[in-house]
């Protein structure tokens, strides 16, 4: 079955994160795929580069990119929900004058239509919420 | 049928309550993360109906020290099983 | 079953951004042509308060975004019974035309559910 995974939870502030990361991996050995990952609300850190945890803590942003690299699936961030955060691509940076910018690859902005898009197009939706 | 995802204690919430309330016969509902605390929750487990299987995830009961201490209404499942659970129900509510 | 998607709400406005999120999940569907209903639960229902007003330096409640509801062609407006009543609410004091309904009853139909 194809699945789209919703994460609200920051990363490292509830164990949403994790227990999103948990369950993709698990899928392929059962004969499932993660079609989309969508980051919603809090969930939108998950996508920061500037994310650096200590080396005994799991690399959250990284292990999403290795999630995609493994498995083919879409890291989708609402854009509305990462702007407000502080979090956005070098395009947005520079469309609001700022020289900064904390998002890239493989991670994609895009709007929350496309939430329930990804929602209606998957066999089954599954959210992590804080 | 539906399977219900619950995160949040008993002990501190009313989001397990409205949970059991929402589960209808042949529902099924896995606590996950605090969720787990449910299934030390007399109370609450009394008030589970016979025909909604209650399932807790088994790391995150361990990672908490809870391994041995859940009501015998509760099934401990690994996170495949969790997997299967959703694959097998046609929709996910998850409570928080 | 229905191939619509369900947005379930069941935070209080304010508090967190949960229910304003949700909404405007919703809003946006529906703005895009997409077949979304909503249905308000637990302390959700607290979103459909006339009253309501900005917070403290304008921080935005739900109220404008629950009253576009129907100009974004989300017209089923489902609203927990059992949530009202343990809460002291009647549906006639509500700021929108809602269903009143079992949370259980409803969600039941649907197969994508997204809750908030």
């Amino acid at each position: 079955m194809k699945y789209t995974l919703i994460v609200y939870g920051a990363p490292y502030s509830s164990q949403a994160a994790h227990s999103a990361l948990r369950f993709a991996r698990a899928l392929p050995g059962l004969g499932h795929t993660v079609a989309t990952v969508f980051f919603y609300h809090d969930g939108v850190y998950n996508a920061s580069t500037l994310i650096t945890p200590p080396q005994d803590e799991p690399h959250l942003n990284q292990a999403w990119a290795d999630l995609k690299t493994t498995q083919g699936c879409e890291l989708l961030v609402c854009v509305a929900a990462a702007l407000k955060r502080g979090v956005m691509n070098d395009a947005e940076a520079r469309r609001h004058g700022g020289e900064v910018h904390n998002l890239g690859e493989p991670f994609e902005l895009t709007g929350v239509g496309q939430l329930l898009a990804s929602a209606q197009s998957s066999d089954r939706t599954v959210t992590f919420a804080p | 049928m539906t399977l219900h995802i619950l995160n949040r204690s008993a002990f501190s919430s009313a989001t397990p309550d409205d949970a059991l309330r929402a589960a209808v016969p042949g529902d099924a509902l896995v606590l996950v993360e605090d969720g787990v605390y449910c299934a030390l929750d007399a109370r609450w487990c009394a008030s589970l109906p016979l025909d909604v299987a209650v399932y807790v995830l088994s790391e995150d009961l361990e990672a908490r020290g809870l391994g041995a201490r859940t009501d015998a209404r509760v099934q401990t499942v690994t996170v495949d099983d969790f997997v299967e659970l959703t694959a097998t129900h046609s929709q996910s509510i998850s409570w928080f | 079953m229905t191939d619509k998607t369900l947005i379930l709400i069941r935070h209080a406005p304010h508090g967190t951004s949960f229910a304003r999120e949700g909404i405007e999940a919703a809003l946006v569907g529906g703005a895009m042509g997409m077949a979304v209903d909503i249905v308000f639960a637990g302390d959700g229902v607290f979103c459909l308060l006339p009253d309501q007003s900005a917070g403290a330096l304008g921080q935005k409640g739900t109220l404008p975004m629950i009253k576009a509801l129907p100009m974004y062609d989300i017209e089923t407006i489902f609203v927990d019974r059992v949530a009202l009543q343990q809460r002291g609410l009647e549906v006639s004091a509500l700021a929108v035309d809602v269903i009143e309904c079992e949370l259980a009853s409803v969600t039941a139909s649907y197969r994508q559910i997204v809750s908030f």
